[in-house]
């Protein structure tokens, strides 16, 4: 089979930091060609310099049997190579059909005015050969995010993509959202598009890559056949080190008193209805939902970010009156939230001051006085960045600039040494190398077992039911089940997220 | 060639973080051979001390907002409200010192109300504060009837416009003490650092516990205090309130801010920064006037040279 795309011994060097050593990958076309690799290992530079954001420092990219250059992305376009990053390139007010065009000549009537209804039936065809069912007059902003996705991948297909690069296409997608992806993905490939697939997930990669190539160090260490490896044998690649991926099974609850319990929590824009439930010191509980189920809203609600129309939430037995983070935080909630580059941390600013954003209260010079003491604070942020073992230059090194797993180390920093009595986690490991995901439960574990109540919300299922002792099931903004996580399978989860007639889903 | 690359790249560092003192030394040393005889000597570095004294303390004001990531447009028509309403309290017969406190305390007022509208109701700052400026302005043009207040104000209000503590002159003194004083703030105190965390993500500093809308509304009460101090001080200086005297500090205390931004660290605004870049504007306009370059040339110099300062720092940030 022909090679669509061949990159050899690409180099990259950024300063004194050297990111890329010897990047290789060849795509035969109509193939989806996994790229996996920890955080760091140079996936994203290599994607970057094939479509023309970097230029390499060394090595050839050959497209269709001929060396070329890839100047800029405009050049990586003008050849047929479509890049979707993980965070969105859509125009948020723009309606879904504009989206298609953006970037490239809009249909165009006499004097320059557009003629939308070509550019209407152009965009209906589009979404026809893609299988893909949406009102293409709503604004993508309202648009649930696989929609949006689903967009993406069309709009990059209208420019006469041979090549479409996905960049963890399925962060935010659940898994029927997936499915619908997945599907549309196999279609194109029989219609001779080739695809390059970058994902943290190692299932997916088996479901609907036929090559995988594995990065470790800046550097291809692999290209071989999914069906010629296993799950295991591909992380043992990616990590340097057999048997990596094995979660650890969470300490043992202790049968603590009651960390927090929500009574019939409801809130105004019912998004969650009628939700109660429990967590021991100690415990982990696991939620579960597809997307629009209400998990994270759940979380939100009790973090005070919604407004709660009906219920109560009670910690260590007595009622929290929460209306904003900040009564959350002092009746000793705190919240990992979702999207850590949006909501968790403040890119522009130091490690250092990330750390001790919520604590700055325990480093003044005074306790009396609101002045900070820099001396304290930069011990204090070491001490935790030694106890996270987070990798940083120094506690001055702008946190944008750390790679997923250590700027999510740095979010749950800050929160660990406040001690809070529950911690709500929405996501905590996405975008996370496998090595940073062990360090990540390992910590989570060791608060549990000093005492806190901890709630995570994951779509990563099989990782769900490894650390939790319990799962609850969302769906429709309720809690649906609760069930003792003892020889759970994922079957049993997802059956109940579909409902026994099957009325959520496709 | 490792190192030589190595280094190339840590002189472009170099460029990017220090740029605007690089240009201001450059200018020093331009206008030092230029002029030797008056440039640098140590009477024209305090007249040129003076000379920026008003526009560095309205720009640390702006400065303040702009660490929240918000614009203030009404910050001139702040200044002559401050201006207008001390000199005409004082001409009134109100003692002098609760004539500023007034002016000081109205304007915090207004600028609370700023800040409120941009959080509580979450309108653009740069129209809640366009449409606060023009009504400053109509309550300006109200209280004086349209004309200038020079007759009947008090020798002791002139004092801190126009005397001095041995060789420096009081603005001076008092531009320190500002820029001192909100260096301190927002470096120093929690308050500050809250600051810097909502211009650089409020979502994350709400998730945080910081109080978002508080915080961002007493930022736009002290940037007013900073703007209306600034016209009490014109007053004094000039020994006369004009209705729209600050007007022509609006545009240089935010030229001040972005040179500012690009003189430390990351494109941050920060007070030192945007002290360096008042700098900058003075040595400009004192220089260029000793060497008799038009007025209108000046304008044009200094306008280039934000946008060259601006370019250097965009061009190191990029890959």
């Amino acid at each position: 089979m022909p090679y669509v795309l061949e990159t050899e011994g690409i180099q990259k060097r950024f300063g004194g930091t050297v990111a890329l050593t010897h990047g290789s990958i060849r795509v035969c076309s109509g193939q989806v060609h996994a790229l996996v690799g920890e955080n760091g290992a140079g996936k994203s530079t290599l994607i970057k310099i094939i479509t023309g954001v970097y230029r390499s420092d060394g090595g050839r990219i050959i497209w269709n049997g001929h060396p070329v250059t890839v100047a800029n992305p405009e050049s990586a376009q003008d050849l047929g190579i479509a890049v979707l990053h993980q965070h969105r390139a859509l125009v948020p007010y723009f309606t879904a059909e504009e989206n298609l065009f953006v970037g490239r000549p809009y249909p165009k009537r006499r004097f320059a005015v557009v003629d939308w209804a070509a550019m209407r039936a152009t965009a209906e065809k589009t979404l026809q050969q893609l299988g893909v069912h949406l009102d293409l007059a709503t604004r993508v902003c309202e648009l649930t995010p696989a929609q949006q996705t689903m967009v993406e991948v069309a709009r990059a297909l209208s420019t006469s993509a041979r090549l479409v690069i996905l960049d963890e296409p399925t962060a935010s997608l659940s898994s029927t959202e997936t499915k619908a992806l997945f599907a549309m993905i196999q279609r194109l490939k029989r219609m001779g598009v080739s695809f390059v697939y970058v994902s943290h997930r190692l299932e997916e990669v088996f479901e609907i890559a036929d090559t995988v190539t594995v990065m470790r160090n800046g550097a291809t260490v692999a290209s071989i056949d999914t069906s010629e490896i296993d799950k295991p044998g591909l992380i043992a690649l990616m990590a340097g080190e057999s048997a990596a991926a094995v979660i650890p099974s969470p300490p043992d609850c202790r049968l603590d008193d009651i960390a927090i319990s929500v009574h019939n929590l409801s809130t105004v824009d019912r998004e969650i209805s009628d939700v109660s439930f429990s967590v021991r010191r100690g415990e982990i509980l696991g939620i579960y939902g597809l997307i629009g189920s209400g998990r994270t809203a759940v979380l939100e609600a009790i973090y005070g970010l919604r407004r709660i129309a009906e219920g109560t939430v009670r910690i260590g037995g007595s009622e929290a009156r929460i209306t904003d983070p900040r009564t959350a935080i002092a009746s000793g909630i705190a919240l990992i939230p979702e999207d850590r580059m949006a909501q968790g941390l403040v890119l522009n600013m130091s490690l250092k001051h990330n750390v001790t954003l919520p604590l700055l209260r325990s480093v003044r010079l005074n306790p009396r006085l609101s002045i900070i003491n820099r001396r304290a604070e930069s011990e204090f942020s070491e001490k935790m960045t030694r106890r996270l073992s987070i990798k940083a230059g120094n506690m001055d090194q702008e946190v944008s600039t750390l790679s997923g797993g250590n700027q999510q180390k740095v979010v749950l920093a800050r929160w660990i040494a406040a001690e809070p009595r529950v911690f709500l986690c929405d996501e905590p490991t996405s975008g996370v190398d496998v090595g940073a995901r062990r360090e990540i439960y390992s910590l989570l574990y060791s608060l549990a077992s000093r005492g806190a109540g901890i709630v995570v919300v994951s779509s990563d299922l099989p990782e769900l039911l490894a650390i939790s002792h319990r799962v609850g099931v969302m769906a429709s903004g309720r809690l649906v089940d609760m069930l003792d996580n003892r020889a759970l399978s994922p079957r049993d989860v997802l059956a109940l997220c579909y409902g026994e007639d099957g009325s959520i889903g496709d | 060639m490792e190192t030589s690359h190595a280094k190339s790249v840590r002189n472009i560092d170099v460029v990017k973080e220090y740029g605007t003192l690089i240009a201001l030394a450059c200018l020093v040393g331009a206008f030092s051979l230029l002029s030797p005889a008056v440039f640098p000597t140590l009477p024209n570095l305090i007249n040129i001390l003076r000379q920026i004294s008003l526009l560095a303390i309205i720009a640390t004001g702006a400065t303040v907002v702009t660490v929240i990531d918000e614009f203030d447009l009404s910050i001139g028509a702040m200044a002559s409200f401050g201006g207008v309403l001390a000199a005409g309290l004082v001409t009134g017969g109100m003692s002098i010192g609760l004539a500023i406190l007034l002016a000081l305390l109205l304007a915090f007022v207004f600028g609370l109300a700023n800040g409120f509208l941009v959080t509580y109701f979450g309108i653009y700052s740069f129209i809640t504060t366009l449409a606060m400026g023009t009504i400053l302005g109509g309550i300006t043009f109200w209280y004086t009837g349209g004309s200038t207040i020079f007759g009947g104000i008090p020798d002791a209000f002139l004092w801190f416009g126009q005397s001095s503590l041995g060789p420096i002159p009081i603005p001076t003194i008092l531009m320190f003490a500002v820029v001192i004083a909100f260096w301190f703030i927002l470096s120093h105190l929690e308050f500050g650092r809250r600051l810097y965390a909502i211009g650089g993500n409020p979502a994350a500093a709400r998730l945080c516990g910081i109080n978002v809308h508080r915080d961002k509304t007493i930022a736009f009460g002290l940037t007013a205090v900073l703007a209306a101090a600034t016209g009490v001080i014109l007053a004094s200086r000039l020994g006369s309130a004009h209705p729209t005297a600050g007007g022509g500090l609006f545009l240089q205390s935010y030229a001040a801010v972005f040179l500012g931004m690009t003189a430390f660290s990351n494109g941050v605004p920060n007070v030192w920064g945007t002290f360096v870049g008042s700098l900058i504007i003075g040595v400009l306009a004192n220089g260029l006037t000793i060497l008799n370059v038009p007025y209108f040339l000046q304008d044009i110099i200094t306008g280039c040279i934000i946008i060259l300062a601006v370019i250097t720092q965009s061009a190191g940030a990029r890959r």
